[in-house]
């Protein structure tokens, strides 16, 4: 599970975060190295779609938060994943 | 490294920087450049021009690049010349002659004869040494055309050879009228004393000539066809870009 969005959207349900604290946290729950572009390339997207949104900034470093929306594609889209892994585990015990 | 990804952050389009720069810019500040952030930027950078472009801006610049591509491709592309000679035909029986020139050409294009032409002329030596030389003959026999003219009932036929080297062209292409000339000679002689075989003459009209110029690649079709691979890429490109895209953010 590598969509960008995804990660970003994952990373924010645990708090608001800017790019760098972003890329440290989806680095350690999910073990994948974002690039610069790959996430900005996400952030702009999601915050198109507005699914996260920024917050007041203190320095260059603009922190963003998830939106209600957010967290409904989020909730819809891990229930989706949760349904396929359940499914796949389950087979895998079967045989 | 860090300076080059800071480069590579201008190639965003003016309004994403105008919006996300200076935060983009604090992250590669922040972060340990790696080399694959080099390209992870870079194609950002050209996905988000993709992006902020027009569809018909899309297809125009993929149309041009497909041109520039194929055009620059015809410069390096191995060049090829073509030497021809035509033969005009002087016989009694016209009907037969295509089944003359037919039979003639068989036996006077023998492996036998090809591949003493290939070693004479040392020819493909580069294909010779990745394959047997019973496929250097098929090769060239690729590379000659004997064609009838003027349409079915040939007062002539044309004999032609293409090679990269233009002499060596025109050398193999007069040896290989030669050849057809001898045996329909030979022919000649042995069929003298049958009258129910009229002769057949052959005369040179126009020997094989030095090629001046190649016939491929030829630069123009290179261009049509790179224009419309770059229109074919621009429009799925289009597509796929047009998919996700969505409005541009403002602050605030």
């Amino acid at each position: 599970m590598s969509d960008p969005s995804i990660l970003v959207l994952s990373s924010l349900a645990g708090g608001d975060k800017h790019g760098y604290a972003m890329m440290d946290d989806i680095e350690r729950f999910a073990g994948v190295r974002m690039g610069p572009g790959t996430l900005y390339g996400a952030i702009t997207r999601l915050e198109e779609l507005g699914w996260i949104a920024p917050v007041k900034a203190e320095d260059r470093r603009q922190p963003y938060t998830i939106t209600g929306a957010g967290r409904e594609h989020l909730r819809e889209q891990l229930g989706s994943l949760g349904r396929i892994v359940r499914a796949g585990l389950r087979r895998l015990e079967d045989r | 490294m860090r300076r080059i990804l800071k480069w590579l952050a201008q190639l965003y389009p003016a309004a994403w920087r105008a919006r996300y720069g200076a935060e983009y810019e604090a992250l590669l500040e922040e972060r340990e450049p790696r080399v694959r952030d080099v390209v992870d930027v870079a194609w950002g950078a050209m996905k988000m021009q993709m992006t902020a472009w027009g569809s018909a801006r899309i297809v125009l610049g993929c149309a041009l690049a497909g041109v520039a591509v194929a055009v620059a491709i015809s410069f390096v592309a191995p060049k090829k010349y073509l030497s021809q000679t035509l033969i005009s035909v002087e016989t009694p029986d016209r009907q037969a002659i295509d089944k003359y020139l037919a039979g003639l050409v068989k036996d006077g294009l023998s492996p036998e004869f090809v591949t003493s032409i290939i070693e004479r002329e040392n020819l493909y030596p580069s294909e010779r040494a990745r394959m047997p030389l019973s496929d250097a003959v098929d090769l060239m026999r690729k590379n000659i055309l004997i064609r009838a003219v003027n349409g079915k009932q040939p007062s002539g036929f044309v004999v032609e050879f293409v090679y990269p080297d233009p002499r060596v062209a025109q050398r193999v292409d007069k040896e290989l009228v030669s050849q057809l000339m001898a045996l329909n000679l030979g022919t000649a002689i042995a069929n003298s004393s049958d009258p129910a075989r009229p002769r057949v003459t052959f005369r040179v009209d126009h020997a094989a000539d030095l090629p001046q110029r190649p016939v491929f690649p030829k630069r123009s079709l290179f261009g049509v066809g790179g224009l419309f691979a770059g229109l074919v890429s621009g429009l799925i490109l289009a597509v796929v870009v047009g998919t996700r895209r969505g409005p541009m953010v403002a602050k605030g």
